[in-house]
């Protein structure tokens, strides 16, 4: 097979898709329709993705922010004998500061288990949603489906009886 | 002893950077220490490479080899501040065009990409490319030589693998004989819903029950959710979404393949052609970026406008004209004997040695 029979081979191909068009087997603007259905298919996944992604990203910030409360603080001084002072200070406030990060913990993974229901509710309701848009646009597709079978066979009566009028009356 | 170390951005599994980092240090290996440090790492590469941070020390005559195929700050500040030469092996960067849409952080590391080779230019000591289409990108940059060597390309790897049945029952399960086969990640630039497409134009309009298997992961998830939506909608059968797969997987998949198809609107060279074509898997692709240089005259090379219609037609052609399949697989197998003879990671490291080691 040369680099030409490749070339030939191609363009029958291409002739062929052609002749389909021609015949009828592909509508008339098919690659146009599949390609923009897609885009937009593109477009709206896109949209939902970018609200549920972004929900998702700050439950999982909150989450993250509230694990990481800690009610010491660093003791490094570069004052003599500050080091130690911190030390013992941090010592004093941690038992009044430890109810305080708890608490922000708890509220901190409230918060976030009520940001990951939203997203779980939101989602569940968007593919209801698209479920019931499908299934009636798949309505719609089957009606369409049996009004061009209609007019199938009404076009095939139609050269029946065209036939029938044109043939002589028989004797 | 002179250390030749490798910088990859991302190490994973199946990743076909990856893999040519490691067929090239398996040779460098054995001349110098040499290690592959990446950006981001798979915990399944997590023993064969390590992480950026872990770069030793070098010294000015050392070398780093860096692989070149998307951008991300932290590694251009790493090599600009490195004091071992610098060798860039480019793999191509991907337009940012493609991405700019539904993914606009991974398009501004795609442009922060081609920066980076701005910036590197009057650093780097030697530079290779893996296809002439990617020479000439750096060529047309200001990159004053640029040696054309695909180093690290086993398109054959796989060919000795034993089949894994666990794949061949997902095979019966999912998809029909004949099916078309694509490998590669799923990105909107590699078009496989135009496969999709020409899938359901084979099903409805030609009346052909043929099956389609995509094998490669998900690096987009929109593109992912249209792909499944558009296939739900269409109504198409037989389709198999695979994901990433072990090597014994994808061979058993290649070997049941009636056809390899890939739409792809850009590669910087195009592995997976060549690995079918090993596989004597008849190969059919668009004319795009690197793929007809890649392919040679081992595939049917379908124009770069071709639609779902002409892939339907172009699949059809191959599964039914035995003539056909059988010139494909025999022109396939002399193609990557051509290929063969002259990739190797022999070539690259002798253009090391003289040009950047003797200095």
């Amino acid at each position: 097979m040369s680099e030409i029979e490749v070339e030939e081979i191609v363009a029958g191909l291409k002739r062929q898709v052609v002749e389909r068009r021609l015949a009828g087997d592909y509508p008339v603007g098919l690659e146009l329709q599949l390609e923009s259905e897609f885009q937009g298919m593109m477009r709206a996944i896109d949209r939902h993705e970018i609200e549920t992604t972004r929900l998702h990203g700050l439950a999982d910030h909150v989450r993250a922010t509230a694990h990481n409360v800690r009610v010491t603080g660093g003791t490094d001084s570069r004052v003599p004998g500050g080091a130690a002072a911190h030390s013992a200070m941090g010592r004093v406030v941690q038992r009044h500061v430890q109810p305080v990060a708890e608490s922000l913990r708890e509220l901190g993974t409230s918060v976030a288990d009520a940001l990951a229901e939203t997203r779980r509710l939101f989602e569940a309701q968007s593919a209801a949603d698209e479920r019931q848009l499908l299934d009636a646009v798949a309505g719609v597709l089957d009606r369409l489906a049996v009004l061009d079978h209609l007019v199938e066979i009404t076009q095939d009566l139609e050269e029946r009886v065209a036939r029938l009028e044109s043939e002589p009356p028989s004797t | 002893m002179t250390s030749v170390h490798q910088v990859i951005i991302g190490a994973g599994p199946g990743d076909a950077i990856t893999q040519m980092a490691l067929d090239i240090q398996a040779d460098l290996g054995r001349r110098s220490t040499s290690n592959i440090f990446a950006r981001f790492i798979d915990p399944a590469m997590a023993t064969e490479v390590l992480a950026l941070d872990h770069l030793p020390a070098g010294r000015p005559s050392d070398v780093i080899v860096y692989h070149s195929s998307f951008g991300d700050p932290e590694v251009t500040k790493t090599l600009l501040r490195r004091p071992e030469q610098l060798v860039l092996v480019y793999h191509n960067i991907t337009p940012s065009a493609f991405f700019v849409e539904h993914d606009p952080s991974f398009a501004a590391g795609l442009e922060w990409g081609r920066h980076e080779l701005m910036l590197l230019r009057d650093r780097v000591s030697l530079t290779i490319a893996d296809s002439d289409f990617n020479a000439n990108e750096l060529l047309e940059m200001g990159f004053p030589e640029v040696h054309t060597i695909p180093a690290g390309l086993r398109p054959g790897r796989m060919t000795a693998t034993v089949p894994s049945s666990s794949t061949l029952r997902d095979l019966d399960h999912t998809v029909t004989h004949p099916f078309v086969l694509n490998v590669s990640q799923l990105l909107p630039h590699k078009r496989q819903h135009v496969l999709i497409q020409a899938t359901h134009v084979l099903q409805t309009i030609h009346a052909i029950d043929i099956g389609l298997v995509l094998v490669g992961a998900s690096r987009s998830p929109v593109y992912t959710r249209a792909l499944q939506e558009l296939t739900r909608r269409l109504r198409v059968r037989h389709v198999w979404f695979a994901g990433r797969q072990p090597d014994a997987a994808l061979a058993t998949i290649y070997r049941r393949a009636s056809v390899f198809a890939s739409a792809s609107m850009h590669e910087g060279l195009g592995i997976p052609p060549l690995e079918a074509m090993a596989f004597d898997v008849p190969t059919i692709v668009r004319d795009a970026a690197a793929v007809a240089e890649t392919v040679g005259s081992g595939a049917l090379v379908l124009p770069n406008d071709a639609g779902p219609l002409l892939f339907a037609e172009a699949i059809r052609r191959v599964i039914d004209d035995e003539a056909l399949r059988s010139t494909l697989i025999t022109r396939g197998a002399s193609r990557l004997d051509e290929l063969l003879a002259t990739t190797g990671t022999d070539g690259l490291i002798s253009l090391i040695e003289q040009q950047v080691l003797s200095r």
